[in-house]
This record gives structure tokens, C-alpha cells and sequence, in this order.
């Protein structure tokens, strides 16, 4: 058993954007914070998601107060998030199917919920986003985006410890440190130690699991009643369109096609699963035929797009009534003092919220945090600073490398402190996302990177056309130079390999067949990986 | 164009076969579609590496005798027998001047580009195995890196050997070609360090690698596979020029070695008279009852293919001789008929990739003859060869290369036999 030294005012459980927005927000009012997060950021359902930056006007006409909050934080995260987010705007479309009067409805509730809702003409739909299904009969622009929650977390997590927050990665929490009614710490397993207990103090802390918070909720003995809706996704391999297209219906099935960097993303389906599957997501191949035939809907290019891969996330929804699908469930954010609800002094619940409203969330959570620490006076600055990397840019890129270009879009302005004196570091390990070998090491040493996974999920290694097929190897031998594991990093590359496989499964056909085996001959037939055991990440 | 054989496909398989018609005075057309699985082979050929539960098997050719009936090695035992197609593939593959070690009655273990044990049966000369390992006086050898090259793992290759019991120095050379390279950020692949580490430059890294190993007393140096095996065999020259034991490791991607084999072979196969068309992939054909008369490919304008015989030797998924349609598999060049896994895609693949893959098993499907079925009948005049087999999932086996050999061979046979 190991205690930290020192005593914290929150500990915030979860690294999410919301876990990661609330340790920016209390870092930056001058708070001590400690984040811990069971396995690597952006595990859960901020890792799979449409990367939407929602205009709101999807909820317009069924839940105008998450209208309200979207379009709000949409406009706060162009100015403070401006390097994750791109600002391709946004199609509402009406197929001759659809119910076109429906059409002015939207517009209204958008309006009224402070949207701008413009209706064009078909024809001007058809020219600005050539990929859109050309027998629409109605378009409305709203000003959807496209956001990376990735970069969008991370750049939360680098501002939240530049500020003095500490932070720690594959700490799962295991229970509470008590006294009577007060929550007073946490005690963890840290899985890169042999699930080694640790524990923390705080004086107050603060639930930001996800839908992992219903079971964290559980475990301090209070409620909250939570309703796990699975959505799954499918990534095509091309960029199909340009704007997101959404179709102006009531909120269904696979009805939002999002571009997002060289690919596009088709989602989403809603369907409760029962919690103890919430850790092993996989897609059916029902889903698949679904999100490909109402896709097809949207973008009939899409029927002849390759398909990269399937994911599905769970949405964090809090239960209100009995609704099988989740779909009427309200988006508004639920922020608990457990003191006042439930007699619980020290823990506070932020949940519900969509991506969208993440800083939102961890405002209020940061609000109620801070009142319960009798601190009221600390002012919320986090709508007003940009975050690290989205201040205003203004080197010259005309005469950079590729990767170095290829690392300010991802990095934003903190590429500049990726190492890029000589060719050594200008190397490209990952040639599809042009990762070089200097942002490979800025990444072990900057953003909690070390393994292949948590690899991908800073730089996007691995995420290109090829899935990773010549740069996990290389990415291995660099990681495997700072701590002499081979025997890790080699089952390491197996796992990657797998965890890639999990999504091509579903859509494993045509030139995903081809290339599984082609994998499979590299891996396990020429490089003899199959002879080893995969890694297992928790360790 | 009329010939008196035509082969489909320019892989392992398809290169084997053209190679033993041309030899019998054949006119030969040898059709490829694009680049070959060979360029990724790492310098070996498996003939069966795994039995059923993934154990490495010490005798290929006893372990065969519990195959299924259904898998090539149990149809060509029972046309030819195994020892003598295993001795006809090795002396083709010297005749084409293609330099391998090995033995079918034992396997050896070559050394992975990630420093991993795999069996195998013939290994080209100068690549690290078992055997040279063992053979080396002292415990100790020093891995060489060449600077900035990243496809080549000195700290894999080391905990192979130190698993052994090895001491290992891990030793960076350079050299001004290497600098050269290096100013581009995306040049230093084993490919472009083939193609400049000729002549001079060979000399130059012989006298960096000396120089780098002066006062290590390793028993032997480590280097990876980037010099070329092929034309003035580099490989050899600089194991001469270097002044102590020198041996290769494969590379991961596109190999040096690999592509060595394959323009050997193809080299052997045109000085012997064989035609090649290069980038061409069959789209259509006429049949003449249970006759194929014709091959059309995409590059042709309608003009015709006529052989006597034919060998469809495409490979398998990742060469498009079948191609995955969501609900079936297909050979997608003269629409033969396929076998595949009973039921729908969702059992063609398990959750681990490098596990047993069901669909991998796919192929043409054949008669005892392997003559391609079409429609229920078999073609009289086309026998398939390599991975387009059915029965086998060969890279799960690493049976790969010995089925493409083997069965290449055989088919040659059954054509030179016929007339």
C-alpha cells in the first residue's frame, strides 16, 4: 500500500473531456487537483463519438435546453478550442420520404433556442456539398463543426497540469477512504504496478466517470440512476463530404455523417445495453447494415466507400422515464452534491451533457466544488482561455517538413516544442499521418505515453489508410529504448494489431479481408508475434 | 497471342510453375497483375511450421500424415509424395540461382525481423537461424544499426540472443551515404538502401562497420538485411569485405531478400525464353465446354490468350485471387467455383487476428487432379496452384511458400506428363 503525500482539495475520477475540463477549470481557479483515470484519456465514450461539434440543432425541437447549452459552448470552443475544431458547417436535409413541413418546425425551434437556421434551396445544398443525396428536397444550414475530442482532452490535461494539477493514468478506483458520511479519498489499484493499492485525500471529490460514474456512484452507497445507450459508428476511409450532413427528422438512426481529418464518420445507432457489458462494446452486423443503409441515405457515395472500421461508444444519459431507446432522454447536463441529495458530504456527480458541453459541465462542477469549499470567490476563466495549442498561430509553415506541418495541426502551437533539429527527429515513423520520430519522443515525455495505444490516441499513429502497418514496429523500438522492455513492447505491437482488428471485424470484407490477412502474414506469419502472448494494457 | 502454356499469376507459385515449363521447351506466358507477396517474404520458405493447436513441428513431412484430407500437402502425398516435390521445388530454386539451406525432414528456426523464433525450411544464405547461431565460438555478438534506419530493431534482435545466453553490444554506424539518404525524411527504407549501398558505397559501410567494431571481440555482427542478395550479391561482398563473421536480419515491409528471390527467379525464367506481361490481370475468358480456350486481361484490347493448358496461381485475399463479398467468396477472374466456411461472414474470423482465422481456409475449389472447378465441373485444361488452394490457412501454418512450390511443381508435371 502506498499513500501520496500530499493532501488535495479534489480529486477528479475520470479522464474524459469532462474529467479532463474539470481538472483544467479547478487547476486553473488555483485548486490542488488530483485526476486519476482507471485505464489511458479519452477511453470511454469521449473516444467514440462522431467528433460532432453540435450546432444544437439536432435537439432544436425535442430538448431546446441542450439547444440552448450546444450552441452556446459551440461558439466558446471555436474561439478557445479553435485547434481542435474545424468549422465546416452543417446540412439538415429532407428526403422526398421525409415530412417536409417538418422542416419549418426546425427552423422555428432553432431560432428559438438561438441557432441560426437558414433553409436553402435544394440546388444550393447540392453545390455546396456535391456529396449529399441529390433527391433531396429541402436543406437547412446551422453551424455544425467537427471537433477532435483527442486533441480537445489532451490539450484540457496539459492545461490542467501546467496549472499544478498532478495526474494519474491507469489508477482505477476501488473504493473510498470514509469517515461516517464524508467521502475524505480515494484508494486505487494502480495496474502498472501489479494492481498495487495507492490512496489519495481530498476534501472533495468528484465523480466524472462516464457511464462508469453509475458504478463509482454505487460504490460511495448513493444513486444515481443512469441509462448506458449504446451508439455505434462506422469510419469510412475517404472524406466524403465536406459539411456534416444531418437529416431533418426527428433524432433517428444513423442520421449525422461528420467529416474529421482524411475520413468521415456515420453514426449513430441508440440502444440501452445492460452495464455489465458497458466494457465490451463490440458492433453487430446488424448495426453495420443499418448504419450503411440510412448512411447511403445521406451520401450515396458512400455504398461504394471503403468502410475502415466499426466502433461503438455508451452515452452517459441519466435515466428520467421508461424509454427503451434513450432517444427522448434529455442531453442537459445533472450535476449532484451528494450532501444535499443524499446526506454524502465530500463527493459531487457531474453527468449527463453531451461532449458538446463538456466545459460547461466542468464548470458546474468546478461551481459546486468550490462552494462546498467554501471558495465561492474563484472566478470560471476556462470560456475565455484558449487552450494550450489553440492560441493564435503565427509561424510560417511554408517552407516545413510535412510532419511538421502534420504535428501543428495536431499539437496545435505547442508544436513548437517537438524536436525538430536534425533528421534524426524529423524522421517519419508514421508515413500516412506524417508522425516523426521528434513527436514520438515530445509524446513519452509530455502526454502519459507508454505504449503503442496511448501512442495512437496522442498522434494519431496508426489511424491512417494502413492501420498502422510499418509504424507500430518502429513506434515499439522508440518506446522500447526508454524503459528496455522488449518482451512488453513486442506484445504490445500484438495487442495494437488486435485492438485495430476489433474494429475491421465487423466490416470485414472486400479490401478489409485483404488487408487482415496481409496483417496477420506480417505479423504472425513473417514477424512470429503469434508465438507470443498479446499484452494485456491494464499492465 | 497463343502459347503453349499460360500462367496466371506471378507469385511463388505461379513463377515455380512458368520456370519448370519453360525448362521442358515450353512456350510459356507468365500474366502478373502487380507486385508479388514475395517482395514481403523475409528470406525464408516455410513448408509446415504449426501443427493444428500452433506447436512448432520438428518434421514437416511426418506431421503431415494428420493433415485433413482436404489440404493440398494430403492431395500432392498422394499424386507425387512429399520428398520427391520437396527435392524437385529446392533444385529449381537452385537452378535459378537461388541460394537456401535447409532440410524438408527437419525444421529449422529462422530469426524474425522482431528477433522472434519461427520455423522453417529453407533459408537463403547469410540470414540468421538457429543453426548459425549455435555455431558461433563465443557468446557474444554485436548488433549494427545503420543511423536513422528505423525498420531494423537492434534491441529485438538483441533479447533473441540474450535469451540464449548471448552477450550483446549494440553498435550505430554511418556513413555519408547514409547522411545523404537521411536528409529526406521518409527515404530511409531497406528498398532505397539496396539501391544505393553498391561499390564504393558498400566499401565505405564495410569500413564503418570495421571501424565501429574495433576493440569489441563479438563473435560475429549482426547487420540488417538492406544489402542487395541479388545481381553482384552485395551481401556477399561486404560478409568479404567485413573482418570477422557476418550475418543479416530481416527487415519489416518491403524486403531486400525477399525481392532478390522473386527477380532471380523471374530472370531464370525469361533467360530460358518464358514471356511475362507485365501488370496484367485477367478479367474475362472463353470457355469451350469443359474447356478454358482463352484468357482476356485489362491491358489487352479484346485480343485474346490462347494456351493449351493454364495455371491459376493468384494467391490468396491480400492478392486478390479471392476477393471477401459480404456474403460470399468469390474468384474474381474466371468465376470459379470457391469453397469457403459454411454460414455467414460472422464465422469467417475469430477476435484474434493472429489466431485461427477461419475464411483463411478458402480457395478455388478442386478436383484430386487440381483442376479448377466451374459450375460443379472440372476445367480439363486448368490446374491451380499456391495459396488460391483450398484447405489451407497457410499463413497460420507457415506452410505458405512449401504449398506454393509443391503444388507448382506438381501441376508442371501433370502438364508435362499429359502430352
Amino acid at each position: 500500500m502506498r499513500k501520496l503525500d500530499k493532501h488535495y482539495d479534489v480529486i477528479v475520477i475520470g479522464g474524459g473531456a469532462t474529467g479532463a475540463g474539470t481538472a483544467r477549470d479547478c487547476a486553473l481557479r488555483g485548486l490542488k487537483v488530483l485526476l486519476v483515470e482507471r485505464f489511458d484519456f479519452t477511453h470511454g465514450a469521449t473516444g467514440r463519438n462522431h467528433g460532432l461539434l453540435h450546432s444544437g440543432a439536432r435537439y432544436a425541437v425535442t430538448d431546446k435546453e441542450s439547444a440552448t447549452e450546444c450552441i452556446k459552448e459551440n461558439m466558446i470552443l471555436r474561439r478557445i478550442a479553435a485547434n481542435c475544431v474545424e468549422e465546416t458547417g452543417g446540412l439538415f436535409i429532407t428526403l422526398p420520404e421525409d415530412d417536409l413541413a417538418y422542416q419549418q418546425t426546425f427552423v422555428d425551434s432553432c431560432l428559438a433556442a438561438g441557432i441560426s437556421a437558414e433553409a436553402i434551396d435544394p440546388d444550393l445544398a447540392r453545390r455546396l456539398e456535391p456529396s449529399v443525396n441529390p433527391s433531396l428536397i429541402g436543406a437547412v444550414r446551422v453551424p455544425d463543426g467537427a471537433i477532435d475530442p483527442f486533441r480537445l482532452t489532451m490539450a484540457n490535461i496539459s492545461d490542467a497540469r501546467s496549472h499544478g494539477a498532478d495526474i494519474l493514468t491507469y489508477h482505477e478506483v476501488t473504493g473510498y477512504i470514509r469517515t461516517g458520511q464524508r467521502v475524505e479519498g480515494v484508494v486505487m489499484a494502480d495496474h502498472r504496478n501489479g494492481g498495487e493499492e495507492v490512496r489519495a485525500t481530498a476534501d472533495v471529490v468528484v465523480n466524472a466517470a462516464g457511464i462508469w460514474g453509475h458504478l463509482l456512484a454505487e460504490m460511495a452507497g448513493v444513486s444515481v440512476k443512469m441509462f448506458p445507450a449504446k451508439g455505434a459508428l462506422l469510419v469510412f476511409g475517404h472524406r466524403v463530404n465536406n459539411i456534416v450532413i444531418n437529416r431533418c427528422r426527428k433524432p433517428a438512426n444513423a442520421d449525422i455523417l461528420v467529416p474529421g481529418d482524411t475520413v468521415c464518420v456515420i453514426g449513430t445507432t441508440s440502444d440501452r445495453v445492460p452495464f455489465d457489458s458497458v466494457d465490451r462494446m463490440e458492433v453487430t452486423p446488424d448495426e453495420v447494415d443499418v448504419l450503411l443503409r440510412e448512411g447511403v441515405m445521406l451520401a450515396p457515395s458512400l455504398a461504394t466507400t471503403r468502410i475502415l472500421r466499426a466502433y461503438a461508444g455508451v452515452r452517459p444519459l441519466v435515466a428520467s422515464d421508461d424509454d427503451p431507446s434513450g432517444r427522448s432522454i434529455s442531453r442537459g447536463i445533472v450535476c449532484l452534491d451528494h450532501a444535499t441529495r443524499d446526506g454524502l458530504e465530500g463527493f459531487v456527480t457531474i453527468t449527463g451533457g453531451k461532449l458538446m458541453t463538456y466545459r460547461l459541465m466542468a464548470e458546474w462542477a468546478t461551481d459546486t466544488v468550490c462552494r462546498k469549499l467554501g471558495r465561492d470567490g474563484l472566478k470560471c476563466q476556462t470560456a475565455e482561455l484558449p487552450l494550450p495549442g489553440s492560441e493564435p498561430d503565427t509561424r510560417d509553415f511554408s517552407s516545413a517538413s510535412a510532419g511538421a506541418k502534420a504535428s501543428a495541426g495536431r499539437h496545435g502551437t505547442l508544436s513548437a516544442r517537438i524536436p525538430a533539429d536534425n533528421p534524426a527527429d524529423k524522421a517519419l515513423v508514421c508515413e500516412c499521418e506524417e508522425v516523426s520520430v521528434g513527436e514520438i519522443e515530445y509524446a513519452i515525455d509530455n502526454l502519459n505515453v507508454d505504449n503503442l495505444l496511448n501512442l495512437r490516441r496522442r498522434t494519431r499513429l496508426g489511424m491512417g489508410t494502413c492501420q498502422g502497418q510499418l509504424c507500430i514496429c518502429r513506434a515499439a523500438a522508440l518506446l522500447e529504448k526508454r524503459d528496455n522492455c522488449a518482451s512488453r513492447h513486442l506484445r504490445g505491437i500484438a495487442q495494437f494489431v488486435n485492438e485495430r482488428w476489433k474494429g475491421m471485424r465487423p466490416v470485414a470484407w472486400g479490401d478489409n479481408v485483404a488487408e487482415a490477412q496481409f496483417t496477420a502474414w506480417m505479423y504472425g506469419g513473417v514477424a512470429g508475434l503469434d508465438n507470443l502472448p498479446p499484452a494485456d494494457e491494464m499492465k | 497471342m497463343k502459347f503453349d502454356n499460360i500462367i496466371i499469376g506471378a507469385g511463388l507459385a505461379g513463377l515455380t510453375a512458368a520456370i519448370r515449363l519453360a525448362e521442358e521447351g515450353r512456350k510459356v506466358g507468365l500474366l502478373s497483375a502487380g507486385r508479388s507477396a514475395m517482395h514481403f517474404n523475409s528470406g525464408s520458405f516455410g513448408l509446415l511450421g504449426y501443427d493444428a493447436g500452433h506447436n512448432v513441428i520438428d518434421n514437416p513431412v511426418e506431421s503431415m500424415a494428420s493433415l485433413p484430407a482436404s489440404h493440398p500437402y494430403s492431395r500432392l502425398s498422394a499424386l507425387s509424395g512429399i520428398a520427391a516435390l520437396a527435392t524437385e521445388a529446392n533444385a529449381v530454386l537452385r537452378r535459378a540461382g537461388v541460394k537456401v539451406a535447409g532440410s524438408y525432414l527437419k525444421n529449422h528456426m529462422r530469426l524474425s525481423p522482431l528477433g522472434i523464433d519461427c520455423p522453417a525450411w529453407l533459408t537463403l544464405d547469410g540470414l540468421l537461424t538457429d543453426d548459425v547461431i549455435a555455431s558461433l565460438p563465443r557468446k557474444h555478438v554485436a548488433i549494427v544499426s545503420l543511423a536513422g534506419f528505423l525498420d531494423f530493431y537492434p534491441r529485438f534482435i538483441a533479447a533473441a540472443f540474450e535469451s540464449r545466453g548471448f552477450k550483446c553490444d549494440i553498435l550505430t554506424v554511418d556513413t555519408s551515404d547514409l547522411r545523404r539518404l537521411r536528409s529526406s525524411e521518409t527515404e530511409m527504407r531497406s528498398s532505397n538502401l539496396s539501391r544505393i549501398l553498391h561499390g564504393d558505397a558498400l566499401d565505405r559501410l564495410a569500413g564503418a562497420v570495421n571501424d565501429a567494431a574495433k576493440g569489441c571481440d563479438a563473435a560475429a555482427l549482426v547487420l540488417p538485411a538492406v544489402v542487395d542478395f541479388d545481381g553482384d550479391n552485395d551481401s556477399l561482398r561486404l560478409r568479404q569485405m567485413v573482418d570477422r563473421p557476418l550475418f543479416y536480419a530481416p527487415t519489416m515491409g518491403i524486403s531486400v531478400p525477399g525481392i532478390a528471390i522473386h527477380s532471380r527467379m523471374m530472370r531464370h525464367f525469361l533467360s530460358l525464353g518464358g514471356r511475362v506481361l507485365n501488370g496484367h490481370r485477367v478479367i474475362g475468358a472463353d470457355f469451350d465446354g469443359n474447356r478454358l480456350a482463352a484468357v482476356f486481361t485489362d491491358r489487352l484490347d479484346g485480343d485474346r490468350l490462347v494456351a493449351e493448358q493454364f495455371v491459376i496461381a493468384t494467391g490468396s485475399f491480400f492478392s486478390k485471387g479471392l476477393v471477401a463479398k459480404p456474403d460470399a467468396i468469390v474468384e474474381p477472374a474466371l468465376g470459379l467455383d470457391t469453397s469457403a466456411p459454411a454460414g455467414d461472414r460472422s464465422g469467417w474470423f475469430t477476435a484474434d487476428l493472429l489466431g485461427d482465422q477461419p475464411v483463411m481456409t478458402a480457395g478455388i475449389t478442386v478436383d484430386a487432379n487440381l483442376r479448377a472447378m466451374r459450375g460443379g465441373k472440372a476445367v480439363d485444361n486448368l490446374y491451380v496452384a499456391g495459396s488460391v488452394l483450398p484447405g489451407t490457412a497457410s499463413v497460420r501454418e507457415a506452410s505458405g511458400a512449401g504449398v506454393a512450390l509443391l503444388s507448382a511443381v506438381q501441376v508442371a508435371n501433370t502438364i508435362i506428363n499429359h502430352n
